[in-house]
């Protein structure tokens, strides 16, 4: 019986840390990208970028299936190797990905943009490569709005439904993340594993809450006792 | 007391149109409103806002008011409803039919919890039997309605040459889809025949759970599982799929589609009328069209 | 040796300057908007102009025309921002530190000691940029662009969001990295005092040209015309034509001043007789008379008086025949000067040697 609330809790944590530390790589990977972008196609691409958050996650999942399908390109090409994505444990974390990258992308863009822009370029004058006046100046000085960002994916990644669903599908053991689980329950009636499930989320959600709230009160206030110290002429 | 509703009286020249559920509309004009008609007042009108399953306390005798029966059915009647409740509603003109499809499982639950049905189409016993151990239905207007048969499926191109639900347990069959047990009887029926056949341990690995049988379909047509199991009625609407195989007779059975009025129903008499015809010869034609099996009276 | 050519579209005017700097600190003079910072982000590579042509000390970092375009932190340029732009995230010590990473380890901790020490700021090492007062952060951020040894120094107007006391102190430092900075200094001001008094050139911008670039006293004293004067300070700019000329000397007729006023050439210009000219006046060399005596006295009422600290300026309205008003605007030292009032009629005299003749 514990098997049917421990599986679901450890596929979606496994999926949630793979799919979050993928999100962190690409989404700050194109806010870098897009930051310093000034093509014809930038609206084109942030448009392409943040899609995934304001179409219905079901529009979504059934373009990835589209996609990752039998029929589609890349499950195409994939099945040359005797590989599937739709119905296997990557695809929670594809879905998790896709549908968690819109918040990283934009919340980071939005942390570099604030980035005080002479500063970059003292870093330049002073003989640093844009990599490393990115890792040096431009990370750490956005590096709460990235913060936020991570938590923001996280969360999302974790309640995931509609394109993990589609493209994933229910395979106890394998595939069925929390949300799948929860909505399976409920439509079996079983309201007393429907309910551990969402306490289950809910007591990760707030921690992470609370744990962000903890850091962001611990740098803010580091802050303000050094602005209070006595400045030395 | 009369200084009180003086005070409290309301003037107004506003005209509003109230909408009932129902769709009749009440015009008032409201000129001054005194305290004690207010309350009433703004119950009645409360009450008519919020949308009723069906008209309150209309016998269909009345053919001034239009009725609407809420069909609750089981996924895999989507079709054949759709034309049978076309038939009943063909001379009927203030009568008309919202049917909801879904698995059995999930029409049990939201009945449970107040969801407005009149008439409930199951596709095993187990969820009726739910219901009516709550006392959810309308004495004596259970019946067994239909009967239909397992079958299992492959994508109509499909090359992994299977020909029988024991073929399932060769390495060849990757991922085979079925209903959840615990809400699609189409599922349930499924797992007791891999039961039966003493496989369910070696398919439970392969399993894809989907929440009706129309998923199920879906999932095979695309070809993105190997294999899945349905009712035979489902494969008609689909030229995606082949049939392989039919599940042991002893299961085929064993499935029935129990039908019944649900006891919150406004529209009790309506109700049953509906019921009725679906027992009715013109519908029989139907449902054999479809591959159903009608159960006689 | 810097050579600097530049032309660039920018909203409302269009840049388009060439210049070149030898040995020297020269200052980039003008008004807001004109052009200035533009021209020092062009040089250092934070900005590419529509046609440009950079050169330092043989090697070219820029030049549209072919193509080269030295990527900022390849040009060995010197940058001191506008606020500064220390990182704040890092002490004084890392600030100091970031251009020479790549140094060996001591060797990087030797110059950032050093230059903690030259700029007088040796005990802030650990400090963090919000821990530091404007003129401490400063000093660091003069510090930091020259760790790497730069072939040119460029300040954007370093100066302009201190307090007059701290600047002073300021002018101090900046004066004696020269003595142990050898390479080119170059640095934007709107404020003509501290163009004059840390550069040996001054090249006066405006609208995105350069109107005069000269030694400091020759664009000060000489202005060549008419913006350069009033950017330099000069107030009683008033029209006039050339009566004669007599070896280095000019008489000039001025009918805001109902007549005439002798200069002293000071660049042998060739004046023809009846050429339009303007001649101008610092409000300090004005001097009081008790009376008219020869020539370039005037006759004036006192309009107003603004009483400074050191010194009070007088607005007086110019006695003569006609409608319009005229005015001339005289500086005198307190206290010789406390007794002039308002109304009071006075005879000014302006000496011929401070008087500029502008031919444009």
């Amino acid at each position: 019986m514990a098997e049917s609330y421990l599986s679901p809790l450890l596929i979606s944590l496994k999926t949630v840390v793979v799919a979050t530390i993928i999100t962190f790589i690409l989404g700050i990977a194109a806010a870098r990208w897009m930051a310093h972008y000034s093509g014809k196609f930038k609206n084109l691409i942030d448009g392409l970028f943040i899609s995934p958050l304001v179409l219905p996650p079901t529009v979504v999942g059934l373009g990835l299936l589209l996609i990752f399908g039998k029929d589609g390109p890349i499950g195409e090409f994939l099945s040359l190797f005797n590989t599937t994505i739709v119905f296997s444990w990557p695809a929670t974390v594809i879905s998790a990905v896709v549908m968690s990258f819109p918040l990283m992308y934009m919340t980071s863009l939005g942390a570099f943009e604030q980035v005080d822009s002479h500063l970059e370029d003292a870093a330049r004058t002073l003989g640093a490569s844009e990599w490393r006046v990115f890792w040096s100046v431009t990370l750490p000085l956005a590096w709460s709005g990235v913060a936020a960002a991570t938590v923001l994916s996280l969360a999302r990644s974790l309640g995931e439904f509609g394109a993990t669903l589609m493209l994933a599908g229910n395979i106890p053991g394998k595939t069925t993340t929390i949300p799948v689980a929860i909505y399976f329950s409920i439509q079996a009636g079983d309201m007393n594993q429907a309910l551990v499930l969402v306490g289950v989320v809910l007591v990760i959600a707030f921690g992470a809450l609370a744990a962000v709230a903890y850091w962001k009160g611990k740098t803010y206030k580091a802050r303000t006792t050094i602005m209070n110290r006595e400045r030395v002429e | 007391m009369m200084e009180l509703s003086r005070r409290l009286s309301i003037r107004t020249e506003s005209v509003y149109t109230i909408k009932t559920g129902c769709g009749w509309s009440l015009e008032k004009r409201i000129q001054r409103i005194k305290y004690r008609l207010l309350i009433p007042a703004l119950l009645t009108s409360a009450l008519s806002v919020i949308p009723l399953g069906g008209c309150s306390r209309n016998s269909i005798q009345t053919q001034a008011s239009p009725i609407t029966i809420n069909v609750a059915a089981a996924a895999s009647l989507t079709d054949v409803l759709k034309e049978i409740n076309n038939l009943y509603t063909q001379g009927k003109p203030n009568i008309s039919i919202t049917p909801n499809f879904a698995s059995s499982g999930t029409l049990q639950v939201q009945i449970e919890n107040g969801a407005p049905v009149d008439v409930f189409i199951s596709a095993a016993a187990a969820q009726m039997d739910n219901l009516q151990k709550k006392d959810m239905l309308l004495n004596d207007t259970r019946q067994n309605l239909l009967n239909n048969k397992l079958v299992l499926v492959v994508p109509i191109d499909s090359t992994l040459g299977i020909t029988s639900f024991n073929d399932l347990i060769s390495a060849k069959v990757e991922r085979v889809a079925v209903g959840d047990p615990k809400s699609v009887p189409a599922g349930t029926y499924a797992r007791q025949a891999f039961d039966q056949l003493g496989i369910t341990a070696q398919i439970q690995p392969k399993e894809v759970l989907g929440s009706d049988v129309r998923q199920i379909l879906t999932y095979v047509g695309t070809g993105n599982v190997d294999a899945g199991i349905v009712f035979s009625t489902d494969v008609l609407t689909s030229n995606k799929v082949k049939v392989v195989a039919s599940a042991p007779a002893e299961i085929n059975a064993r499935i029935v589609y129990p039908a019944a009025v649900i006891k919150a129903s406004k529209i009790p008499d309506a109700a049953k009328d509906y019921l009725d015809f679906l027992f009715s010869a013109q519908a029989k034609t139907v449902f054999e069209k479809y591959g159903f099996t009608v159960i006689s009276k | 040796m810097l050579e600097v050519r530049i032309k660039s579209a920018l909203p409302g005017f269009t840049l388009d300057v060439a210049f070149s700097v030898n040995q020297e600190i020269l200052a980039i003079l003008g008004p807001s908007g004109s052009g200035k910072t533009m021209t020092l982000r062009c040089i250092a590579g934070l900005t590419r102009p529509d046609e440009g042509y950079v050169k330092l000390n043989d090697k070219i970092l820029l030049d549209t025309a072919t193509g080269v375009n030295l990527p900022a932190n390849k040009r060995k340029v010197g940058f001191v921002f506008q606020n500064y732009s220390l990182f704040p995230h890092l002490t004084v010590n890392q600030n100091i530190g970031y251009g020479i990473r790549h140094l060996p380890a001591k060797q990087m901790e030797d110059r950032v000691a050093e230059l903690l020490d030259k700029m007088h700021i040796k005990q802030l090492g650990d400090r963090l940029p919000r821990q530091l007062s404007a003129g401490q952060q400063q000093r660091v951020a003069v510090a930091r662009a020259l760790a790497p040894e730069p072939e040119v120094l460029l300040l954007d107007e370093p100066f302009s969001a201190l307090d007059s006391m701290v600047k002073e102190r300021l002018y101090l430092v900046l004066q004696a990295v020269q003595y142990f900075y050898k390479g080119n200094m170059l640095f934007v001001t709107h404020d003509l005092t501290e163009g004059y008094k840390l550069s040996s050139r001054i090249a006066v911008f405006e609208s995105g040209r350069i109107v005069q670039h000269d030694q400091k006293e020759k664009v000060i004293f000489s202005p060549s015309n008419h913006t350069v004067a009033r950017l330099v300070g000069f107030k009683n700019l008033m029209e006039g034509f050339v009566i004669e000329t007599k070896e280095s000397t000019a008489l000039i007729k001025v009918p805001e001043l109902g007549g005439s006023v002798r200069a002293i050439m000071q660049n042998n210009t060739n004046l023809a007789v009846n050429q339009r000219v303007t001649i101008g006046i610092r409000p300090e060399y004005i001097q009081l008379r008790n009376q008219p005596s020869s020539e370039n006295t005037f006759l004036c009422t006192v309009d107003r008086v603004v009483e400074g600290v050191t010194a009070t300026d007088y607005y007086f309205r110019v006695n003569t025949v006609g409608t319009t008003q005229h005015y001339i605007t005289a500086i005198f030292p307190k206290p010789a000067s406390s007794s002039i009032r308002e109304g009071q009629l006075c005879h000014l005299y302006l000496p011929p040697e401070h008087v500029v003749v502008i031919t444009d």
